[in-house]
């Protein structure tokens, strides 16, 4: 084999690469369902980056007394996936599974993967919050995921980054997502108090 | 490396044949310095050729960094695999001529497209908001790297791949830019199994290549590898090593390894395909096991009745464990049975190590195994252990220059004759500091730095001399 033919196939092999990363996302865009998402602020005692948005969803923490979790093992690195309800305009966190437990019109399913994964004691510290649970249950420690889905950064311009993670009290920012049908997020666009700010086009 | 080989293999003949007297001892000199002139003069193309590489992926990359906002993602895309296929292009047209030159601007143009496809793989995932797991970008970038390593034999590019591979191992095992967050998809067990496996590829190429600068490489960073991997599994780090010991086996947990590593080293180097990285194995490990074995000398370390009061009584810190306990037999019998295998090695005694060395290894060896599982003992027992351990440690940096000497290794002779002085003197310091007048303490200090320095360099000088003479034992690194 020359040299010229083997530098074609490095060259054919790294650019395949380069387009499978760009071709899975622009399937995800393409064919996916585009749900609405809450976010979280994100700490801000975390290092500024400036032109890129951190974004943590109020699916990005599942604890085990408010999410059912139909699968045991729930090691640090394992994929999920999470099946998701629409609840005052925006989908949340029904239930966890071990595989893909089929998408209907009223229950999305996104493809997660498990960053963390620890026993919390859910009530410590929170009073008003743990009115009306048993004083028992209140000391169960419960199993609390941290769950990444892909979809937790996202690039602006330089200098926006930080508006957008923590936006103003009176204003709520969500996040377009569309899910295709194993699972797979993109982002497809940031709203802020439902007005698209920020849309993202294919190309 | 041909020249290195060259020059190598030219020196022993010179000193053979000054000996016979067909050539007069003062050319010996000026014949070395001028082959070696050659060898240098000819590397001078290919560091600027890196040079000049890194500068333009550099301002490619600032000049795309500078203008992206304005651009679409088609034409970021676009511009990407341009410049890949740019720097590839132009590696193609200098590597078809045979010539020393072209070929060397060749490997580093190959290097440029390499870099540009790394830069591709962040910048497409920024265009794009892909925010999976970061380590996979490394990955893909190193295996772009071994591929091409392989499909045009470059040594650069498996160098690349090395250092790649390494930073790779090193976000999915300690989190490397993490920050405050969790590890992104920290990787579930102890041991980053699927890094050796890479790692394989990189070691084999560069075996079958001969290319030493990567084979040497692939050593350390294998010595570092599987120190994390160990510290991982016994649940110890850096803070332990380096902080205040609340896992007192730490220090000798890593020594024992070291050492084991050390002694595999000298093995590997009866076979052909691992000689090119069995010095740097064997050197890495000697380097880190005297680190290690330092360490386990310290007051701390032997601070046992005080340490059990802090830490035994109010439930924190580990002071050993099973594991730890089981470990230090498994790697105590491995050390003494390759210490024992290099003394029955049938090779000169040039090639072997020294019986009095191997007995004081395999003396720190047992000693390091035996106070892993040691919780507590009366303050005397304890002021003897440490007593001897700190003795068995000047023993130890003697065996190493003697070691170094008569096998050829020069930098073991360095590297023990610097860490005797360093202990002497922190020793110094550490003893006397609150003993005596701080001006006769300095002084003392400046007497034993300057009168044990002079003394130790000449000596050194002596026998860096000595092993450079006719018949040259050993690799001489």
């Amino acid at each position: 084999m020359n040299t010229g033919l083997k530098l074609f196939i490095l060259v054919a092999l790294q650019s395949l690469a380069i387009l499978a990363m760009v071709g899975g996302k622009v399937q995800t865009l393409l064919t996916g369902e585009v749900i609405i998402l809450r976010t979280v602020p994100v700490d801000p005692r975390s290092l500024f980056r400036g032109d890129y948005v951190r974004l943590r969803y109020q699916i990005t923490r599942l604890a085990g007394h408010e999410v059912s979790f139909e699968v045991d093992d729930l090691r640090p690195g394992r994929t999920i996936y999470v099946r998701l309800r629409e609840q005052g305009g925006a989908w949340e966190a029904v239930s966890v599974h071990g595989q893909h437990p089929g998408s209907t019109p009223d229950f999305k399913v996104i493809r997660g993967r498990i960053a963390v994964s620890r026993l919390e004691n859910p009530f410590s510290g929170r009073r008003q919050s743990a009115q009306g649970i048993p004083p028992a249950r209140r000391q169960t420690p419960v199993r609390v995921l941290v769950v990444y889905y892909g979809i937790e950064a996202y690039f602006v311009p330089e200098g926006t980054g930080r508006a957008l993670e923590r936006p103003p009290e009176d204003q709520t920012m969500t996040v377009a997502v569309a899910v295709d049908g194993a699972g797979k997020a993109a982002i497809s666009g940031l709203l802020l108090d439902g007005k698209l700010v920020h849309d993202e086009s294919l190309f | 490396m041909l020249n290195n080989l060259y020059l190598k293999r030219l020196k022993k003949d010179l000193s053979g044949w000054v000996k016979r007297g067909w050539v007069p001892a003062q050319h010996q000199a000026t014949i070395l310095a001028d082959a070696a002139g050659e060898a240098q003069a000819s590397r001078a193309p290919l560091i600027t050729a890196i040079m000049g590489v890194v500068l333009i992926g550099g301002g490619v990359i600032l000049y795309l960094a500078a203008n992206w906002d304005g651009m679409s993602k088609l034409s970021k895309l676009a511009l990407l695999l341009g410049a890949m296929w740019a720097a590839y292009g132009v590696a193609f047209v200098f590597l078809r001529n045979h010539q020393d030159l072209e070929q060397k601007m060749g490997q580093a143009l190959l290097a440029l497209g390499l870099l540009l496809f790394g830069a591709n793989i962040m910048l497409v995932a920024q265009a794009f908001h892909i925010s999976d797991r970061a380590p996979d970008g490394i990955l893909m970038w190193t295996l772009g790297a071994l591929v091409g390593a392989w499909l045009l034999r470059s040594h650069l590019l498996a160098f690349s791949g090395i250092l790649l591979a390494t930073l790779w191992t090193g976000m999915e095992v300690v989190n490397l830019f993490g920050g405050l967050e969790p590890a992104f998809a920290p990787w579930p067990y102890a041991v980053h199994w699927p890094f050796p496996v890479v790692w394989a590829g990189f070691a084999w190429l560069a075996g079958k290549n001969g290319w030493r600068g990567a084979a040497r490489l692939a050593a350390m960073v294998m010595v570092w590898w599987l120190w994390i991997s160990f510290s991982d599994l016994f649940g110890f780090g850096l803070e332990e090593i380096f902080g205040y010991s609340q896992t007192l086996f730490s220090n000798r947990l890593s020594f024992l390894l070291m050492a084991v590593l050390f002694l595999a080293g000298r093995r590997a180097e009866g076979h052909a395909l691992t000689r090119p990285s069995a010095a740097t194995l064997r050197n890495t490990a000697l380097l880190a096991g005297i680190l290690f074995l330092y360490l386990s000398t310290l007051r701390g370390d032997f601070a046992i009745g005080r340490t059990a009061m802090l830490f035994g009584a109010e439930g924190g810190g580990v002071m050993t464990t099973p594991a730890a306990n089981l470990a230090a037999l498994v790697l105590a019998a491995a050390g003494l049975a390759l210490a024992w295998l290099e003394h029955a090695r049938p090779a000169a005694a040039s090639e072997r190590l020294p019986a009095p060395v191997l007995a004081t290894l395999a003396a720190c060896v047992l000693v390091s195994a035996a106070l892993v599982p040691w919780n507590f003992a009366p303050p005397g027992l304890v002021l003897a252990a440490y007593v001897a351990v700190n003795g068995l440690f000047m023993l130890a940096m003697a065996g190493t220059v003697y070691g170094g000497y008569l096998t050829g290794n020069r930098m073991a002779v360095n590297l023990g004759l610097l860490i005797f002085i360093l202990w002497i003197t922190i020793l110094y310091f550490d003893t006397f500091f609150g003993l005596m007048d701080r001006s006769l303490f300095f002084v003392g200090a400046g007497v034993l730095l300057l009168g044990g320095g002079y003394a130790l360099q000449r000596q050194r000088r002596k026998l860096l001399a000595r092993m450079a003479g006719p018949g040259e034992a050993g690799d001489g690194s």
